[in-house]
């Protein structure tokens, strides 16, 4: 639905040429009445009101409330008294009255306060009238509430109070004085809250003078909190202070009320002595009046306050600084250096200093810098500890100019806090600083430098990097940069451009050191030119760098490593290499989601063929348990032949074929058929006896949901949503047209037979198919309880059996289709239109009556 | 409203009698009783009671139950299966049969013992409850959205500043490292933001089950409380409320604490709201029970002249918070991501730039500040400005026609008829007072 939704009361918003020549209230009436010449087939809404009740449908409600909305104010006239009309029939049902109150509230005028007052003692319809009368803006609305008093009692009664509270209708207090002595409990707390809400200063005082039975004590507590809240935001603070006075002092009052008469009371009291009694309660034993203070402080937005109370700090108790600097290392607003690094220098109390040195991440300014870079490698661990915080996040302009201006600090402790600061705030403008030091004469201050550049470094520091893991003999220097570097290669987006670097340094290279240091970075920085590097060095004479190659290539992050493997498992004369090649390097790329899945086949079927040991071989087998394809059943076949082998290919084929059994019933029925002739365990045939079972109702879950389908989509046409897709046909509906299909199922854990396509194929504004095989013993009936997000069409053998076009949530057995099957294989098709949102399907396959249906299976029948 | 079942206090501590076993333990004392900042002492727990124990309550009571610095006592529900689920619940999870079942909040909240609540309520069951815990004392962990009305939303936030409680708003997403840093970076780096999109789902329309007598063990006279009296239907409540204006406010109210609350976020602007809500488009059921907007579109406008867009998430509009500026775009949804240029994804906010409040643990965040009484990552004010936003957007498709919205007297000038939607008169015996 889409229309100008503008107000022509906003000369802004109203059309130009119409704003000349019709009056906006002219032009507000003609739309009124097109609307309801247009709208008023094949009923007037209004006298469909006056018959309606709960359980017949809203349409008429629905099309009065487009009247409202297609109305402007000014216009509202005429609807008020058609509701009035209808509210004044003496056959208008209570429900459709409950329904006119409600809109009254919003087109109503002072003419409807008479028709809603008679109401009010009416117990079914006194809340409707009241959410009529509540917030018309008419002293007539506070009248009729005031005259209803004296005759109800009870709930009514309450409800009137409340009523008049909201509204704050002065006019009310001396008839509610007069109710705070009702026996009833409820009226007399209601009125209580009322008179508080209300207070005017005869309420107020009215409040402070009774002396209520003790189980309305708290309440009327409460209602004096509300009413000094609203005497001191309406200037009459003095009142407000004497209030909350009265309730810290006499008679005892609980924790919480007193806390909220001391926060009150410090909003209500001048700066000079509310900051006293902060301070005051700061040094204090109580600790609810303690947790009022600091939440008077935080939430005062008066900066004379905070500054009195700031200036205090440094001669406060140890607690009270801790707790003051504590509030103020969140507040902004507070002026505080000054008093926090006096609060420091001050006192002795290693819990204050911390307390202040973690203030300054917020209150200082660079030249604090130097101090805090001396106190982070201080013997006290606190102030260390707070000192370093601060540093990482104090954001006073200067800051990362200051700390790399300490880079060349004379003091060793002094560069080290600088350099792992600069790291932690990433500060880009070092690092051409760091990448020099790396390379300099103070191996101290080189290695500093590279734990710098492991955290925070880029390609660019690798030429720097690389240059001293081919020259460096420290071996400290050497550890540091290896980790930098192997760092920075995991973090560069572009690993071609940091391998550069690696392989150039490793073409210079002399020692076997720099080759140990620099092979297993090209690991991280996979490539072609990386992989030919480290496979031209499994050639070296060196062992220890044949040795890294080995590793460096048993490690390769992705597949492209296979062929070296497996050419180094063939060829290699060291027993140990092989291994390597085969269970570091083959099985665990075997074993990564991130291998395809036909790659991970064939590395399998590589290592049981290769392997010399039955621990790899048997690791191959494990692994082949989860490559869900039809090839790893012949595989393990193959495997099962051997005996050393046989009982874990037995199971693996098992949980294979349970797998595959939704979608490839046959090849995965055929498997475990054999299996059960080749297993001799009793525990082993029984797995196997079970998965054939599970492979024969695999299409379905125990309470009939189908959990297996083939999936076409997504289908999408520029310009059209979902619900303008449900009509068009796509090449699943059209015989003559082939679709691509591939399986899906419900995964497990998720909800009962819950196809989400919106994880699947994602996106708005398209549709997609799914496709089984229902296979009958014979003909029968039978019902489809489908839920859809959002719309859903079906077809059996062909033939529409239900189309619903709609937008909505998924809710399981929302729609239902009475179908008839037909002895043998039947095809089910569904198509799901999305709009927008999540998008969905669930379907069931029962009998007539809803219960199970025996005789049939469902098998999307891939093969 | 009298208690209609066996789960009372008072039959609590009858059964308490009977076994020997008693409300609280004796090693056991509430927070509030040592009072002051900082951890819990040896011996003493955050001690919590869960006032609507249904689905989502349950998982936010999971989150008490899992930090040990935490101790649910007791737990209330109209809706007795939920109320005995819940129960032993606690009580397997502590191996005892110390948890306190009550049938009506009242009871709960009158329990000097219990230092915060949990509160998973429908939305029209929000604003009492809360206000009744602050005046008792009690911090809250309270869902979204915040209120079920503007001006009820306003009430809760004094309550809640009046008796310094800390409150804290399921707006978990807040707590997730990819919202936060999407925010930090539409504050940062994308230039002058001047629109932002927020994607929330498209509603249903439905309710057509017929009304029955309620079933037994469920107080449907109090599950519809302060909401105008309506016969039962299994379709109102459970979980179905949320698409009926008289308990929830459709998918716009029930995403916009999350969306619309991270969007606000973003621009720095939780603390406010816009100055304009302009209805494009809505779309109501016909049919059923259900009557809040499925389909919608309201462009609002901030004083500043900043576009926020709330739509239900369909074409290009997708669900989560968009932010455009002059030199690109964040987005981010559950479990999205993405930003124009694509580099932004792997920046680092630098400590001169601007930060957000840093939470990872959206429960755990609350006891901190139970403890330390300092402002949690979603306080009052701000979980009532996300509410807010919707509350305007769903008074400008009611009304049909573009509301101006003062943010700081909270006020709509120059159109009453509409004003009459910022709040609702509670039914007998409820109020907010």
């Amino acid at each position: 639905m889409k229309r100008n939704a503008s107000h022509p009361n906003n000369p802004n918003d109203s059309p130009p040429m119409n704003r000349t020549r019709v009056s906006p209230r002219t032009m507000g009436l003609a739309l009124l009445l097109a609307a309801t010449l247009t709208r008023a087939q094949p009923a007037d809404p209004f006298h469909e009101l006056a018959t309606w009740q709960f359980g017949k449908s809203r349409e008429p409600l629905a099309l009065i409330e487009t009247q409202i909305r297609q109305t402007p104010p000014a216009d509202y006239g005429p609807i008020e008294h058609k509701l009035l009309t209808a509210l004044q029939a003496p056959t208008t049902p209570k429900d459709a009255k409950r329904y006119i109150c409600r809109w009254l509230a919003v087109v109503g005028s002072p003419q409807c306060v008479p028709h809603l007052a008679p109401l009010l003692s009416d117990p079914d319809l006194s809340h409707p009238a009241r959410m009529a009368l509540e917030p018309l803006p008419y002293a007539a609305a506070d009248a009729a509430l005031r005259q209803a008093l004296p005759n109800l009692q009870g709930n009514l009664l309450a409800g009137i109070v409340a009523s008049l509270g909201t509204r704050r209708d002065p006019q009310a207090v001396p008839a509610l004085i007069k109710l705070t002595a009702s026996p009833d409990p409820l009226v007399a707390d209601t009125t209580l809250r009322a008179l508080g809400q209300i207070a005017t200063t005869d309420a107020a005082r009215a409040l402070e003078q009774l002396r209520p039975p003790p189980e309305h004590a708290r309440t009327l507590a409460r209602a004096q909190i509300t009413a000094a809240s609203h005497l001191a935001s309406e200037g009459h603070g003095p009142q407000a202070a004497a209030l909350y006075r009265r309730l810290l002092q006499e008679p005892p009052q609980p924790p919480a009320i007193r806390a909220a008469a001391l926060k009150g009371l410090i909003a209500a009291l001048p700066p000079a002595d509310a900051a006293v009694l902060i301070l005051d309660t700061l040094q204090g034993h109580d600790s609810a009046l303690r947790q009022a203070a600091i939440a008077a402080f935080t939430g005062s937005g008066d900066p004379t306050l905070k500054s009195r109370v700031v200036r205090q700090l440094p001669g406060l108790s140890a607690a009270g600084q801790i707790t003051l600097l504590g509030v103020l290392a969140e507040d902004p607003h507070a002026e505080a250096r000054d008093a926090v690094l006096k609060s420091f220098d001050r006192r002795e109390d290693v819990q204050v200093r911390a307390a202040a040195i973690a203030c300054l991440a917020r209150h200082g300014q660079a030249d604090d810098v130097p101090m805090l870079v001396r106190l982070a490698h201080s013997p006290a661990a606190p102030i260390a500890e707070a000192a370093r915080r601060t540093l990482q996040h104090m954001s006073a302009e200067g800051t990362d100019a200051t700390l790399v201006r300490l880079i060349q600090s004379p003091d060793a402790a002094d560069r080290a806090v600088v350099l792992s600061t600069l790291a932690s705030r990433r500060v880009e403008a070092a690092l051409p600083a760091l990448a020099r030091l790396t390379t300099g004469t103070d191996s101290t201050l080189a290695t500093e430098a590279a734990k710098a550049l492991g955290v925070m470094g880029t390609a660019d520091q690798l030429p720097a990097l690389t240059q001293v893991l081919a020259g460096t003999r420290d071996s400290s220097l050497r550890a540091a940069a290896e980790n930098a570097a192997a760092s920075i290669c995991r973090r560069a987006p572009d690993k071609a451009a940091a391998a550069a670097p690696v392989l150039s340094a490793l073409n210079q290279a002399a020692t076997p050191e720099a080759h140990l240091s620099l092979l297993p970075l090209l690991g991280i920085t996979p490539g072609k030119p990386a992989l030919t590097a480290v496979t031209r060095a499994l050639e070296s004479s060196h062992p220890a760098v044949q040795d890294a190659a080995v590793r460096a290539l048993a490690s390769w992050p992705d597949a492209s490593a296979m062929a070296p493997l497996l050419s180094l498992a063939r060829t290699t004369a060291n027993p140990t290499h092989a291994i390597l090649a085969l269970r570091d390097g083959c099985l665990r790329l075997a074993a990564m989601d991130e291998t395809p899945l036909a790659t991970r086949l064939e590395l399998y079927r590589h290592v049981l063929d290769l392997a010399k040991r039955t621990e790899e071989k048997k690791q191959a087998v494990a692994g082949l348990a989860h490559v869900p394809a039809v090839g790893a059943l012949d595989v393990l076949r193959h495997s099962a032949g051997d005996a050393a082998l046989r009982n874990d290919a037995l199971r693996a084929t098992t949980r294979v074929a349970r797998q595959l059994g939704s979608v490839y019933p046959k090849r995965a029925m055929a498997a475990l058929q054999e299996a059960r002739t080749m297993a001799a365990d009793p525990a082993l045939q029984r797995e196997i006896e079970q998965a054939i079972d599970a492979v024969r109702k695999a299409g379905q879950s125990p309470d009939g949901y189908i959990v297996a389908w083939l999936l076409s989509g997504p289908y999408h046409q520029n310009g059209k949503s979902g619900t303008d897709l449900f009509d068009i046909p796509f090449a699943p509906e059209q015989a003559s047209t082939k679709a691509d299909w591939r399986p899906v199922t419900t995964p497990a854990g998720g909800r009962p037979g819950l196809i989400e396509l919106d994880k699947t194929l994602g996106g708005n504004n398209r549709t997609a198919y799914v496709r089984t095989q229902i296979t009958a013993a014979q003909a029968c009936p039978a019902r489809l309880e489908m839920g859809s997000d959002d719309g859903i069409k079906v077809w059996l053998n062909g033939k529409v059996v239900h189309a619903n076009n709609t937008v909505r949530p998924n809710s399981p057995n929302q729609d239902k289709a009475d179908i008839q099957l037909q002895a043998g294989p039947n095809t089910l098709l569904l198509k799901i239109t999305q709009d927008g949102g999540e998008w969905s399907v669930c379907c069931r396959l029962r009998a007539p009556d809803g219960k199970e249906l025996p005789g049939v299976t469902v098998a999307p029948q891939a093969e | 409203m009298q208690p209609t079942h066996s789960f009372t206090r008072r039959m609590f501590l009858k059964h308490a009698a009977a076994t020997g076993t008693a409300l609280a333990l004796p090693t056991l004392i509430p927070r509030s009783v040592l009072g002051g900042p900082g951890q819990p002492s040896p011996g003493s727990r955050v001690t919590v009671g869960a006032i609507g124990v249904g689905g989502q309550g349950n998982g936010n009571l999971g989150s008490f139950l899992g930090d040990a610095r935490c101790r649910v006592l007791a737990v209330n529900d109209v809706d007795r299966n939920h109320l005995q689920n819940t129960r032993n619940r606690v009580n397997q999870h502590y191996g005892n049969q110390d948890c306190a079942a009550y049938a009506d909040f009242r009871e709960l909240l009158a329990q000097d013992g219990i230092d915060v609540i949990s509160l998973a309520t429908p939305d029209h069951w929000h604003a009492i409850p809360v206000i009744a815990a602050a005046r008792a004392g009690k911090d809250v962990y309270g869902e979204k959205p915040f209120s079920h009305d503007l001006k009820e939303g306003r009430a809760m936030v004094t309550a809640l500043t009046q008796y310094g409680r800390v409150w804290q708003t399921g707006s978990w997403q807040r707590s997730t490292g990819n919202f936060r840093f999407a925010c930090e970076l539409a504050l940062n780096r994308i230039g002058k933001v001047h629109t932002v999109e927020v994607g929330l789902p498209t509603g249903g329309s439905g309710g057509h089950a017929p009304f029955t007598e309620p079933p037994a063990g469920f107080d449907y006279d109090m599950w519809i409380g302060p909401a105008p009296w309506a016969p039962y239907s299994p379709d109102r409540t459970h979980w179905n409320w949320r698409w009926q204006m008289d308990y929830g406010g459709g998918q716009l109210m029930d995403w916009i604490g999350h969306h619309g609350d991270i969007a606000q976020w973003g621009l720095g602007m939780d603390r406010t709201g816009p100055v304009e809500f302009n209805p494009i488009r809505a779309e109501f059921p016909k049919t059923g029970i259900w009557d809040a907007a499925t389909r919608y579109r309201i462009e609002c406008t901030y004083a500043n002249g900043v576009r926020l867009i709330v739509q239900n998430a369909e074409g290009a509009h997708r669900m989560g918070a968009k932010w455009i500026g002059t030199d690109g775009w964040v987005w981010v949804d559950r479990g999205g991501f993405d930003t124009h240029p694509k580099s932004l994804m792997k920046e680092t906010i630098r400590p001169d730039e601007m930060h957000l409040y840093h939470s990872r643990n959206h429960a755990g965040n609350f006891i901190d500040c139970v403890l330390s009484r300092k402002e949690t990552i979603t306080p009052a004010e701000v979980a009532h400005r996300s509410a807010s936003l919707g509350h305007l957007c769903v008074l400008a498709i009611t009304v049909g026609r573009k509301i101006r919205w003062n943010p700081d007297t909270e006020t709509i000038p120059g159109d009453a008829t509409a004003a009459a939607l910022l709040g609702r008169a509670k039914r007998e015996p409820w109020n907010i007072l």
